[in-house]
Parts: structure tokens; sequence; C-alpha cells
């Protein structure tokens, strides 16, 4: 049986298959369709300190090869992700469970930070810098180098795990971003969040979405986001998980080819709930056949 | 709220044009089939690899037997026209059944307005309720060539331009309730004419129940896509919906 463990730094996982945060809730959503236990590892919808009720409809818009989606990190907070989300994985004993914290403020990572550090359930730490659908914090952390270097040093301080810091690719220098994101103390470089867009309504002549501009996710960017990964793994020695469209085994292949060391799965999960597992299943059978282990799938 | 639900791929079993650009397709999915309440959804996707479509589509369950699902559907876009021209044979994956389903009633007089392809949902309302109720059906249409025929039962139509007023128009509805001497409405269909069924209903103290539509990503509550806002803050209509009372939404 070929072996697909990977270590991400500290972090080991079963396998390199990954769920984006945003696209799994917390996980248990999934349980009806998947057993959970054979994915690499989940990573849960953001949270921010105090919980936010999130934009305005209309959320989501449909366009080629992708979507968009203006969600604007709806959550219910950290007390209830401790109290009522960790508590239902504890049962899970193979998958890696990473916790996603999006706040607003520097002090309100470092709080969440601080929290989820106590969490036996809570594997390894992603900070979202990067969403695009939110008025402050988000991606506006990401076009300010200085306060990427504040902030990851504020949440490396507080947390004894692996930190993953999760970058935007709409950004004038990922590989600058990613330098600082490691220097501050990130373990693990996430990449790429969704791209921003705008839709517009042309019946109404109006712009689609409440806040104007939205995320795109799906295949359409997956180039965009090959490209961030292949540059920034060019760049430095940095466990890699590269995410951005992957809805097929080619996909997983390319990401890894180009310096991933997992993959994340994103929009595909609502269109084929069981893609995650199916992904494992279909990299184990592709490596036997080729005779090749996760190691050979790197640049020529 | 259903608790179960399952991925199958299945085969069209039927399909047939029963009113201007609609159809009902009969899909075999008998584990979907065997956990449907009124009021349900599916999602679902075409076979055919189609990048311009990647998202399952939500669908009311307009019937199901044991082993079947049938959807009502009108032809309004991308995946709707690829949908029409299915034939016996051909698959499609599907995610069943969503949402919470009508609230069920006993002894009432209730009448189920639909307005356009809204008529669906209240179709599978009128078989699970038509036992133990009496049960009046209305369709509000715009032109008679949306017009179904059914045979099994009956249902009084309303079209808009024939009669000079919409199938909401509130002496019309308060009409009906007298007439029926209505207890309970549920009604599907433009938002303003269920806006205003409500109020005329909330007027003559009749309850009113609303199935909600909106765009989704996921169906089962974890894109937060498809909320809608109402009098108890934003609410999924996947999950939390599609069927609110009315009193929640306005």
């Amino acid at each position: 049986m070929v072996d697909l463990k990977v270590k991400l730094g500290k972090l080991e996982l079963q396998n390199p298959i990954v769920t984006a945060s945003g696209t799994f809730g917390y996980g248990v959503e999934y349980a009806q369709f998947v057993d959970l236990d054979t994915i690499g590892a989940i990573t849960l919808k953001s949270i921010t300190l105090k919980g936010k009720v999130g934009n305005p409809p209309p959320r989501i818009a449909e366009t080629p090869s992708g979507m968009m989606n203006s969600i604007g990190l709806e959550n219910l907070g950290l007390e209830h992700l401790i109290q009522s989300c960790l508590p239902k994985l504890d049962n899970l004993k193979k998958v890696k469970v990473i916790a996603n914290i999006a706040g607003h403020t520097i002090e309100e990572n470092i709080e969440c930070a601080r929290e989820l550090n106590k969490q036996k359930r809570v594997d390894a730490l992603e900070l979202n810098i990067s969403c695009p659908n939110v008025s402050s914090g988000g991606l506006a952390f990401c076009l300010d180098l200085n306060s990427v270097d504040v902030l990851v040093r504020g949440v490396r301080k507080v947390y004894d795990g692996s930190l993953i810091v999760k970058l935007s690719a709409a950004v004038p220098d990922v590989v600058k971003l990613a330098g600082v994101s490691m220097e501050a103390g990130a373990d693990i470089l996430s990449l790429i969040n969704t791209i921003p867009g705008v839709e517009v309504d042309v019946e109404q002549r109006k712009l689609f979405f409440s806040r104007g501009s939205a995320g795109l996710s799906g295949p359409a960017i997956r180039p965009i986001a090959l490209k961030a990964v292949y540059e920034v793994a060019k760049a430095y020695q940095v466990p890699i998980i590269g995410m951005g469209g992957i809805g097929s085994l080619d996909d997983v292949l390319k990401f890894m080819i180009v310096g991933a060391s997992a993959v994340s799965i994103g929009m595909m999960n609502f269109v084929r709930p069981t893609i995650a597992t199916e992904l494992v299943v279909e990299l184990r059978e592709y490596l036997s056949m080729k005779k090749l282990k996760l190691s050979d799938l790197k640049l020529q | 709220m259903c608790n179960q639900k399952i991925i199958e791929t299945c085969e069209v079993k039927f399909q047939e044009k029963v009113a201007s650009e609609t159809y009902i397709i009969k899909i075999q999915a008998a584990k979907i089939a065997s956990l449907i309440q009124a009021g349900n959804f599916v999602t679902l996707s075409l076979q055919e690899n189609n990048t311009a479509c990647l998202l399952k589509r939500p669908f009311s369950i307009y019937d199901w037997d044991k082993g079947h699902v049938y959807i009502l559907y009108k032809v309004k876009g991308k995946v709707t026209t690829l949908m029409s021209k299915l034939v016996s044979g051909e698959k499609l994956d599907i995610i069943g059944p969503l949402g919470n389903g009508f609230t069920q009633c006993k002894n009432e007089n209730i009448l189920l307005v639909g307005g356009g392809i809204g008529i669906a949902p209240l179709l599978a309302a009128r078989k699970s309720l038509c036992d133990n109720n009496n049960v009046v059906v209305v369709h509000g249409v715009r032109h008679r060539s949306e017009l179904v025929t059914w045979k099994d039962f009956e249902v009084l139509p309303h079209v808009d331009d024939e009669k000079g007023y919409f199938v909401c128009n509130s002496a019309n509805i308060s009409s009906l309730i007298k007439e029926h001497k209505i207890t309970h409405i549920k009604t599907c269909g433009p938002i303003p004419m269920m806006k205003e069924i409500y109020e005329v209903g909330n007027k003559m103290n009749v309850s009113v129940e609303v199935s909600l539509e909106a765009r989704m990503a996921c169906g089962f509550g974890v894109c937060l896509g498809c909320v809608v806002s109402t009098n108890n803050g934003y609410k999924k209509v996947c999950v939390d919906g599609p069927v609110f009372s009315g009193t929640d939404v306005w």
C-alpha cells in the first residue's frame, strides 16, 4: 500500500487531502456523506471572537467554472466553536482538525489563538488574513506587510501548535508576503484564498453584491493558484497547502508537482460532498499504478 | 427538518412537457424517495461535465412514489434547458431530501396558492394533506399556456391577464378564505405575491406558511449562501427553510 503520510513541519497528516475553510462547515455537516476519518485534515469555517451575522443577501453567484461568494464570515463566535463544534469531532481519531480564525483586528486574532491553544481537538491553527469580503481585517491585512508581521508574531507568541497563514494571490508580491509570514513565525502557508471580483445585475443595472466586490473561487482561479504555489515553493523551503479550484486527481497532482505538500478542496465540496475522500483513494491508486512515491511529485 | 440526506446517481425514467416551457421529470431515486416529506427539495447536477454550471441546482419535489422522485420545473436557464433535453436512461447526480418541509395539519380547511412554477411544492403538500383536511389548490399564472392540466385532482386556475388581477389580489384571497372557510394557507411563488397573501391572511386570522427560494451553493447548511432576512435574523433557506411561517418573514 502506498504511504500517503505527509509532514507539514510538525503537523503530520495521514494523507495530503485537506478540506478548505468555509466549504466544509465544522466537519459534522459532512459526516452524513463521508467518513471524516479518511481525510488528511479538515479546516473549520472561519470564526471571530464574538461571531458575525455576515453580509446581506445575495451572497452567491455562479460564474463560468466557478462561483463568487460574499458571505462575510458569518459565524457564531469562538465560544460556540469550543462549546458546540469541537466536542462533536472528539470521536475522530485519524483526521487532523485545523481551526481557522479571521478576527478584525490583531488583538482579536491573538485572543482567539490564545483560547484555541488550550483546545486538544485543534491540531493546527490557520490564520485567515486574506478574506476579501469584510470591511476590516481580512484581505486588508495581506496588503500591509507590516500588519502581517505584527499579526503573525502576535499569534505565534500565544499559539504553540502548527501555525498556518492563509495568503491571498491578489497582492502585489505573494513571494514577499510569504517571506514576511514565515519570518514572523508561520510554520505552514496555505494559498490561495478567493480572488476579489465584481458581478453585475444587468436587469437592475446594479452591482450584484451589496459590498460590490466578492470572492471568486473554483476551477476558474486554478491557474492563478498554481502560479502562487509555484513561486512561493521556488523561493522558500516551507510546507505549502495548495488550493484553488481543485476538482480532480489531475488538479491534486498539479499542485503537488509545483510544490504543495498538501492540497485543500474548496468549492467542489459543495458540488460533490464526497470528493475529498474520493481523491484520497484516487491518489493512492495513481501512485501505486505509476509506482511513484508522494516525494516523486515534483517538477522535473 | 429532514436529517438524513442521500447522494444518489439516478437514472431519468421519463420526461414530459406539460405546459409552456414546463416539464415533469421522473427520476429513479429509491433511497431519497423513501425519506421525503412534502416541502423538501433536492439539488441536482447533470453528469455531463459542464464547467459553465458547476453548482447543483435546487428543485422542489412535486411528487414521489416508492422508488421515484418527480420534479415539475420550468426552463429558465442553461441547466434547465439541458435538463429538458434529457431522455430516459440518462443520469443525474442528486442530493436529497433537503430542507424542513411543510407543517402537517389535521381537520383544517387549507388553501394552497402557487404562483407560476411555485405550484410544485404545493402539489406535494396537497398529497400529504388531502386525506386529513379539506384542501383547495389555486394555481396563478400570467398566461393560459403555463397552466398544467391535472387529471387526478382539482386545481383552480387563475390567469392574470384574463381575470384582470393577480391571483394574490387581496379581494380574491379574502373571498377564497370566506368561501372555503379557510383556516390555514400555504403558498410558494413570487415574493410580492406571498407577502400580499400573508398580509390578507394575517388580517383575517389565518396562518400562512411560505416556501422560499434562494441561490445556494451546497443545499445542506454549509456555504451560508442562501440566507434570507427574517424577523429572527438571517436564516438559511436550505436547512432552516425552505418553509417558513409568514410571521417569521414579515
